[in-house]
């Protein structure tokens, strides 16, 4: 800690002041300092090489061979794999139920957890600590107990169909993850709760930044709430609303462990997602042995697809930030 | 700094020793004495609690010098282990077999250890089918999977619930034979108690299937059931009949409330849960179930044949696939007393599978001599009697087991669990349309399959596939 200190103040000193000797001693020193630096990076270097680069190069490997997930890779099969997924009316039905899972927790996540921060950050903020505690609880809860949990409560025999009963709602059970419709409903709005939390901290960091002295000026030159919102707090959040509208995308992307616990993909596919059908044909095939190499090439389809809309969210947020 | 870098190395020499320690392998000899520990892997959750609590502990006390380490990785799970033990090369010294990973396909891999010398002369006494080329014998002759249960498994059942007959004013001579008698029945039950009349839990399409076929096989006894195998046509039929009749029959109870509204979401454990707890008087389930439910305290219930339509009987082919069987990894270090502890399980072990109701053993007398009166015994019995001897393309051309693996993953996604599944909430309409473009898919992957298994010079034709000599319901004879 020390040396780094005397390091950078060392180097923080012009070294047309000094004489060549203490140069040397400063380059032999800012080396140090580079090699230190890399030394610390090395760990998360070599996670990263191991468990992001390999398993992404490898998939795209995986994905040109007829390969059951053991033994050697010795059944080429060229494009035959891309042909087979782009051709799948299952995958496009997977892939098109993701997107609208996506665009549902988005539409529903990031307003209302931007609400809840204003006023946990304006109207709640005595108890602004208990409410985020409340709020987080979801985030640091298992997703898959989640689904079971959520599972339960949403069966003919479960708490809201007796709730429901009981105030004279509806006469009879209703099999609400039964229907396709209000299986990806529910879906949506169990997936946007167990994000709330996290968005809603993102959002406070960023009202966190709003200048003081701006909004106190749109409230004395009269702005109601609805005003401020309107002409001061969104336009100034609009860079960090595009970062937590990226966030948001593309982890709800990879949905996949409470499609499985909740829905398992039904009723008749009308909730499956891509993440699952990669995982069906990798790991848990109806009949004979699995298809790693196919759902390779699913994988890597849906990818690209994903740095596509990743591309585009980076395009906006440098637009915004231009602007 | 020289103190900081004493840190990082204390630090990482720790780290090291941790992960080292938690790394070691357990099946090489311990420190106790000349103790042998040689590590299972297995997956059924039947077995599990009576090999774990019984046969193991019997067995160390009979070989005080080998301890079985057991590990259990139940359903979806046991694939994921299994191909990374094979890819890691850390298979455990015995494991279970899969269908997702057929034997053929280890054996072919070179990671498994033959066990004749386990079986000896014992052979003969095995059910018929079970020595199958393909299934437990391999290319070479010799046998490499150890058939743990018989493989007259697995059949679904009808469980009734005795009470909830009782209070309907019925008895168990009302249990429903046909599927007019049971609407007619679930009925009755329905207006005199709160249950439904039938529970399903096919959250997982493939219970729901499994019943309907079985069921199907009384319509359309010419395909194989849960196979869709036409031995006669050389082909595969998912379109009969008996499938679209059967479907029809469970939107029939699910439109008219017989069939509890829930099953479409209960999962294959939750379904014995509700029947259990008297939210319906009959449950479709497989045979397995009996043992879970005496396991869990409910022990008021009987079992039946599934209903068929007009009553007639049903069946499903037994073509000598290994249902359940134990592998041996090659490289096992402990061969000696892995064979000690196979060969325990063929002498006692299969003993003490029956007799605590987990499954029939694959040896008849066995079975004859330890399955129980009560009602798991009278399931078992009944699963037994369900299967009869069909035929299998491989008793024609052993290469057939390479066209299976060629298909694997490019036939149908859908089954004809989803097919009903879809039909029951109305998002497909044309269920016969439905079923012809699987029949279609799948026979489409067999001719693929069998082209290009024959283009890597190997013998095969789809004559192989036809059986002109087998007879439905008649045992069928290699």
């Amino acid at each position: 800690m020390s040396r780094l200190k005397i390091i950078t103040e060392k180097k923080s000193k012009p070294y047309m002041s000094l004489s060549p000797k203490k140069v040397a001693n400063n380059k032999t020193l800012r080396r140090k300092r580079i090699w230190w630096a890399y030394l610390f990076i090395l760990p998360q270097l070599l996670f990263f090489l191991v468990f992001t680069i390999y398993p992404i190069v490898m998939s795209y490997v995986y994905s040109v061979f007829d390969w059951p997930g053991i033994g050697p890779l010795d059944d080429f099969a060229g494009l035959e794999n891309y042909t087979r997924v782009l051709k799948d009316p299952s995958f496009w039905n997977a892939f098109k139920n993701t997107f609208i899972y996506m665009a549902g927790v988005t539409l529903l996540l990031l307003p209302t957890s931007l609400l809840l921060a204003i006023a946990l950050n304006n109207v709640l903020k005595k108890s602004s600590v208990f409410y985020r505690t409340i709020f987080f609880l979801p985030v640091v809860t298992t997703t898959a107990i989640v689904g079971i949990v959520m599972r339960k409560v949403f069966s003919s025999t479960g708490v809201l169909n007796e709730f429901l009963m009981a105030i004279g709602l509806i006469d009879e059970p209703h099999n609400w993850l039964g229907s396709p419709t209000s299986a990806m409903i529910i879906l949506i709005v169990i997936g946007a709760w167990k994000f709330f939390g996290m968005m809603m901290v993102y959002w406070l960091a960023g009202l966190q930044t709003l200048p003081k002295d701006v909004l106190e000026a749109a409230s004395m030159d009269g702005c109601n709430l609805w005003q401020k919102l309107r002409h001061v707090i969104v336009p100034i959040l609009l860079p960090v609303a595009m970062v937590i509208l990226l966030l948001c995308v593309s982890s709800s992307l990879h949905v996949f462990d409470l499609v499985l616990t909740l829905t398992g993909g039904g009723p008749y596919y009308s909730t499956d997602v891509v993440d699952l059908y990669i995982f069906r044909f990798a790991f848990n095939p109806d009949s004979g042995l699995p298809s790693m190499g196919y759902a390779s090439a699913a994988g890597v389809v849906f990818g690209l697809a994903v740095f596509a809309v990743i591309l585009l969210l980076g395009w906006l947020i440098r637009r915004t930030k231009q602007s | 700094m020289i103190k900081g870098s004493k840190y990082l190395v204390m630090a990482i020499v720790l780290i090291s020793t941790l992960l080292i320690a938690g790394c070691s392998s357990d099946t090489s000899s311990s420190g106790e004495g000349d103790k042998v520990k040689i590590s299972m892997m297995i997956r059924w959750v039947s077995a599990a609690d009576i090999i774990e609590k019984k046969i193991i502990p019997e067995f160390e006390k009979e070989h005080p010098n080998i301890e079985v380490k057991l590990q259990t990785s139940f359903n979806k799970n046991y694939t994921q282990a299994l191909q990374a033990a094979v890819n890691g090369g850390n298979l455990p010294d015995i494991f279970a077999s899969h269908p997702s990973l057929p034997v053929s396909k280890l054996y072919d891999l070179g990671v498994l250890h033959k066990l004749d010398d386990v079986i000896g002369d014992d052979k003969d006494k095995y059910e018929e089918g079970t020595w199958t080329k393909g299934s437990t014998v391999m290319d070479d002759g010799s046998i490499y999977a150890f058939p743990i249960m018989s493989g007259h498994k697995d059949s679904f059942v009808m469980y009734y619930n005795k009470d909830i007959l009782k209070k309907a004013g019925l008895s168990e001579k009302d249990v429903p034979k046909s599927w007019d008698q049971l609407m007619a029945v679930s009925k009755k039950i329905e207006k005199k108690t709160d249950a439904y009349g039938v529970l399903v839990g096919f959250k997982d399409p493939w219970v729901a299937e499994g019943a309907l076929t079985q069921m199907a096989s009384a319509i359309s006894p010419e395909v194989l059931p849960s196979v869709y195998y036409s031995p006669k046509g050389g082909d595969y039929k998912y379109d009969t009949k008996g499938t679209i009749q059967s479907i029809e029959f469970f939107k029939k109870m699910y439109d008219q409330k017989i069939l509890h509204p829930s099953s479409s979401t209960l999962d294959p454990a939750e379904a014995p849960a509700l029947f259990a707890s008297g939210k319906s008087a009959f449950l479709f389930d497989g045979a397995w179930t009996a043992s879970n439910l005496v396991k869990d305290g409910f022990k008021d219930f009987g079992v039946s044949f599934l209903p068929t339509k007009d009553g007639k009987k049903q069946y499903l082919g037994f073509q000598g696939t290994l249902a359940a069987g134990l592998l041996v990894n090659k490289e096992t270090k402990h061969y000696k007393e892995v064979k000690e502890f196979l060969k325990f399980m063929k002498d006692k072990g299969y003993e003490t599978l029956v007799k605590n109701g987990s499954q029939f053993s694959p040896i008849a007398e066995i079975n004859k001599k330890n399955a129980s009166d009560n009602v798991v015994g009278k399931t078992f019995q009944l699963q037994y009697d369900t299967f009869i001897a069909a035929p299998n393309p491989v008793y024609h051309n052993k290469n057939v087991t390479k066209v299976e693996t060629e298909m694997s993953g490019k036939g149908p996604q859908k089954t004809v669990g989803d097919v009903l599944a879809g039909y029951l909430t109305g998002q497909v309409r044309d269920v016969k349309g439905t079923l012809h473009k699987v029949s279609e898919k799948k026979n489409t992957a067999l001719e693929n399959a069998v082209k290009e298994v024959k283009g890597k010079g190997n013998k095969i034709s789809l004559s192989d596939w036809k059986f002109n000599d087998w007879t439905p319901f008649e045992p069928y004879k290699k």
